[in-house]
């Protein structure tokens, strides 16, 4: 199941882990979109590839990517910030 | 459209009833573990590590080639990252003095795909323990894929001890598919043929069409759906005349489909990398670019908002939902045709090879898309012109492409196969591909030989890969 919910004042998280290509990159936009211009979207994933797919799409549509960090085996967190 | 929808997400239910998530699934672009970045180093720790043992890792090939027939195969399904299931004393048995070829299937659990250690945790200690068997045994293709489950890991050895002597050649595969198409029933025969067609898909590109064999690989988490997938199997094997071979079965996790694929040709394999001539065509089969509406249709579906995108750029939901079942249609069909025309052109013995007269290499359009033309100019040590990139469905590739749906759209599943044809036989190629009912065309032209490999690709390369790791390996003019 995809999880998506708020974890502080204008930050969110997007657990799309045990999801592949190409979910997590259109599950990333649908979040996006449902949150405010300026806020955080932090995306956990476990697939590799989405790792570049998901910043490339993000970072296409406007948005900064702030990090893609390893946070535990085979997991990955990319911060991203909604800009418009 | 709505009803389409509604159906579609209540067969998602139906799937997820069955402890399937249709959606994680992967329907071709990520099933495979990353060549470059993991399963390459981690073969080359385990090369150098095993080096001066009886087990030696064949490099890269598409498909294990070996000399006259081979007739015994033997499977053994072993658990990842344990030696426990591996019993040298059964692989001597099975050598008998002869030496052991064989093809492998990793499903590993997807986050130990993320570096070649964590890859080699789960693999090492089985080649290790086959290395201890005292056979001499030589792995001749690799397969690996991911599962989002931990529960599903497995691997699977199909051996074939072999002399290594006679006339003419096997050559063997194996490929697994979780799924085709995830918006029907996994019953659906398409979904088993086109997952075996993709299995033969490496022997059929070097011509090989006769003494077909299979040995399924098929998993389903329920008896009756099982059966159902078995059912299809035996139906499609009978339809092309391939004996099917009953093997030991993974027998855990979800759903997949596939086989271990073997045929024999009595002409040479066209591995002539060295006589490739500058000014010989490349010809592709039929166009490419089978994946991109399958991701996209089944993103419309979870996704809406990108109906209206698609509207956008004049594309209705209804053609891409048209263009996916074309897809799935062609993908389940066997390129079994073109393998016939391909033998066609094939000298009966390497000495035989005439650079006018026959073709010199061929490769299959899969999961790289046109990236293998790349790998064409890096065998043959050329430089290769590409005119075209003749696509299935150029415009729906485009809006993929553009909306990240998929990162390089001319990536297939049981794609067309290209091959290197001398100018004087081009004509006669293409005339009987079109007689089988293929789509031929003549796509780029070998430059130049003994240079540095290069492709020169038409700049619009750029609006059906977004990939730049793929785009990269090209000069776009």
């Amino acid at each position: 199941m995809v999880r998506f919910s708020k974890i502080g004042e204008g930050r969110y998280v997007l657990d799309v882990r045990g999801y592949t290509c190409p979910y997590p990159v259109i599950y990333a936009r649908k979040a996006l979109a449902s949150i405010g211009v300026g806020e955080v979207l932090e995306v956990l994933t476990d697939n590799p590839p989405s790792c570049e797919n998901v910043p490339r799409a993000v970072k296409e549509d406007g948005h900064d990517v702030l990090s893609v960090e390893k946070v535990d085996r085979g997991v990955w967190r990319i911060t991203v910030v909604r800009k418009r | 459209m709505r009803a389409v929808f509604e159906e579609i997400l209540e067969r998602v239910k139906y799937y997820r009833e069955l402890g399937l998530n249709p959606l994680a699934l992967a329907t071709g672009c990520a099933v495979k573990v990353d060549l470059l970045r993991v399963v390459y180093p981690a073969i080359g720790i385990l090369r150098r590590e095993l080096e001066g043992s009886g087990l030696s890792i064949a490099p890269r090939e598409d498909a294990l080639v070996l000399r006259g027939e081979a007739e015994e195969v033997h499977r053994r399904v072993y658990q990842l990252g344990s030696d426990s299931g591996v019993s040298p004393s059964d692989i001597a048995s099975l050598s008998r003095g002869r030496e052991v070829y064989a093809v492998t299937v990793v499903q590993v659990f997807q986050r130990y795909a993320d570096s070649p250690e964590g890859f080699l945790e789960k693999i090492a200690p089985i080649y290790r323990a086959l290395a201890k068997s005292g056979a001499s045994i030589t792995i001749g293709k690799g397969h690996s894929i991911l599962t989002p489950f931990p529960e599903d890991e497995f691997t699977l050895f199909d051996f074939i001890p072999h002399s290594g002597s006679g006339e003419g050649f096997t050559a063997v595969n194996n490929d697994t598919i979780h799924i085709i198409d995830p918006s029907q029933e996994p019953g659906d025969e398409r979904q088993v043929s086109g997952a075996i067609s993709n299995s033969f898909n490496d022997i059929f590109v070097l011509g090989v069409h006769k003494r077909l064999r299979m040995l399924p690989v098929l998993n389903a988490p329920t008896e009756d759906l099982l059966d159902k997938l078995w059912e299809n199997a035996r139906r499609f094997a009978s339809r092309y005349g391939i004996e099917v071979v009953e093997a030991e079965q993974p027998k855990r996790g979800r759903l997949l489909m596939g086989a271990t694929a073997i045929g024999y040709s009595d002409r040479a394999p066209p591995v002539f990398e060295d006589k490739v001539a500058a000014g010989s065509k490349l010809v592709i089969t039929r166009p490419m670019g089978e994946l991109a509406p399958i991701n996209l249709y089944l993103s419309a579906i979870i996704d809406e908002s990108l109906v209206k995108d698609l509207e956008g750029y004049g594309i209705p939901f209804e053609e891409v939902e048209k263009a996916k079942d074309r897809a799935v249609e062609l993908i389940s069909k066997p390129n079994i045709e073109a393998a016939s025309v391909i033998y066609k052109y094939l000298p009966e013995t390497p000495e035989e090879f005439r650079v006018d007269e026959y073709i010199a290499v061929t490769t299959d359009v899969t999961g790289p898309g046109i990236f293998v033309v790349k790998e064409l100019a890096e065998r043959t040590g050329t430089r290769i012109r590409l005119h075209s990139v003749p696509l299935l469905f150029p415009e729906i590739s485009k809006v993929a492409t553009k909306l990240y749906v998929i990162p390089n759209s001319t990536s297939g599943t049981n794609g067309p196969f290209i091959a290197i044809v001398p100018d004087t036989i081009v004509d006669d190629f293409i005339r009987d591909l079109k007689s089988k009912g293929l789509v031929p065309a003549v796509i780029g032209e070998v430059v130049e030989r003994g240079v540095k490999p290069e492709v020169v690709a038409p700049a619009g390369l750029r609006e059906y890969v977004a990939d730049q790791r793929v785009l990269s390996e090209f000069t776009l003019a």
